[in-house]
């Protein structure tokens, strides 16, 4: 049975390191792939992974356990994904042609042919693009409701707003979504 | 760049720019719709800017920036009318967290409402859709954890044996106690438990220094003078002290002497008491009679008295 996360910080602010390493191991991935949705870019979703843990890291005293660790986490992922993006000089150019040069085409299955790795690959990019163009408010609660699969309650608890305007902002951020993505599918 | 025209002053540029990006409140933009009914050139404007919003869009193959079209979603307040409310219900049905009622009751309203009907079919597309961007690609995270100094000692302190601990926390105790110069002794007064937070030891002094007469500060007027005493007055002080002591044992002696006579009294009463009690009646008269006859040559009675004055007056006159 997977040890509890409430059991892995006890034990990491008992002193226990390795403990703390297997919440890292556990978390890394949901928290670079919102990094990455919310930032666009591999190197600065790394960096913003880093931060968060040792963040989390430093102020494990100030986990009151009240909250799921995983909200606590997120939530300080999303102020360090703010950070990075209020540093960084422009905003990245989310242009597709930039991005299959910047990123390339994300790997895919080989059995399929190349013609339908590249319909994949464009889809993604649309999705990508529509998804940056997004608010940055709009943005974050359609991550973590769409891809990270939390509740509504815990965006809520994440960004500290109520459940309604997590709500609201997930209605208009499909509306917008479902604009563009309607636009970009005439464009193919 | 062109130019827009300058629509007259009639102070309401402001609601203009807010009315064509939709920012307006319901009543602010029905409060404006009667007044570009009125006003020739703030419509004239609007149309002006419509034209040149519409332009700027098809050549930029833009869609307007939903943080214009609906700030409003940002803040929490409520979207622009769609011709239905219930878009909270519907984010909640779609994402499979409405409870069973209000499944129930929205399955209902999607019955009557194409609008929403018509959404929730397209979110569904949108969310098959957004689906497709998959991150495949998550490099492992190395962390160079430095625990703190506290964080070490726990841990220093978790793989030490019990015995060890004691140990260490009894050393730490005497370093603490040293450091705060405790000081225990055990005297006549019993056990005594003195601190003094780096206060150096005081030094044992020397005999002389106890013995050798205290100077006396004469700047101090309040402080009592000593006084000198000599050789005769300290005799005389003796001596009355002696005397003093002597007459207090006397007076004790007296106390304790009358205290056993009046004992021996008492005694020798209850003698006579028992001696008489054992006697017969015939000499307990004579016993009586010889009483009586002390008594009287003790203390003579008037009688007596006046027979004695009679003969002395008698042989005077002779």
């Amino acid at each position: 049975m997977e040890t509890p996360d409430s059991q892995l910080v006890e034990r990491t602010l008992l002193g226990e390191t390795d403990a703390f390493g297997i919440l890292v191991r556990r978390w890394e991935r949901p928290i670079y792939s919102l990094a990455v949705r919310m930032l666009g870019r591999d190197e600065d979703a790394h960096d913003v992974c880093q931060e968060t843990f040792l963040s989390a890291y430093r102020n494990l005293n100030s986990f009151r356990g009240e909250a799921k660790f995983s909200s606590w986490l997120y939530r300080i992922a999303i102020n360090c994904c703010h950070s990075k993006l209020r540093r960084l000089p422009d905003a990245p150019d989310l242009s597709i042609e930039t991005q299959f040069e910047e990123y390339g085409i994300e790997p895919t299955d080989a059995r399929q042919g190349i013609e339908d790795q590249v319909h994949e690959a464009q889809k993604a990019s649309h999705v990508r693009k529509a998804l940056a163009a997004l608010p940055y408010e709009m943005r974050q609660v359609i991550i973590m409701k769409e891809y990270e699969g939390l509740k509504f309650h815990e965006i809520a608890e994440v960004l500290g707003i109520p459940v309604s305007t997590v709500k609201t902002r997930l209605y208009t951020g499909l509306t917008y979504m479902r604009k563009r993505l309607e636009h970009l599918k005439d464009v193919l | 760049m062109s130019r827009t025209p300058q629509p007259k002053d009639c102070g309401r540029k402001d609601d203009l720019v807010s009315y064509l990006y939709g920012e307006l409140t319901p009543s602010e933009r029905r409060s404006f719709d009667l007044h570009l009914k009125e006003c020739t050139s703030c419509r004239k404007e609007a149309e002006d800017l419509s034209l040149v919003r519409t332009a700027m869009q098809e050549e930029w193959q833009l869609e307007p920036s939903p943080s214009l079209v609906d700030v409003a979603a940002i803040t929490g307040a409520a979207t622009p009318a769609r011709g239905c409310d219930r878009q909270e219900d519907l984010v909640g049905y779609l994402y499979d967290e409405a409870t069973p009622e209000e499944r129930k009751s929205f399955n209902l309203h999607l019955d009557e409402c194409g609008v929403c009907r018509a959404e929730l079919k397209a979110f569904k597309g949108v969310r098959d859709t957004m689906q497709d961007w998959d991150v495949q690609r998550v490099p492992r995270i190395e962390l160079n954890i430095r625990p703190t100094f506290w964080q070490s000692l726990r841990q220093f302190f978790n793989v030490t044996p019990l015995w060890g601990r004691f140990v260490m926390a009894g050393a730490g105790a005497l370093v603490l106690l040293a450091f705060l110069n405790v000081q225990i002794s055990v005297g006549s007064q019993g056990v005594t438990f003195s601190t003094g937070f780096s206060k150096p030891t005081p030094q044992p002094v020397a005999d002389t220094q106890l013995i050798a007469p205290p100077s006396v500060d004469n700047s101090t007027p309040n402080q009592p003078t000593p006084v000198k005493y000599d050789e005769a007055k300290i005799k005389a002080l003796v001596e009355e002290m002696v005397k003093l002591s002597e007459t207090r044992q006397e007076a004790k002696l007296k106390t304790q002497l009358q205290n056993i006579s009046l004992q021996l009294q008492t005694q020798n009463q209850a003698a006579l008491v028992k001696a008489v009690a054992s006697l017969n009646k015939e000499h307990r008269v004579h016993l009586l009679n010889a009483l009586q006859e002390v008594d009287r040559q003790k203390e003579p009675d008037l009688l007596d008295l006046l027979g004695q004055a009679s003969s002395v007056e008698s042989g005077a006159a002779q």
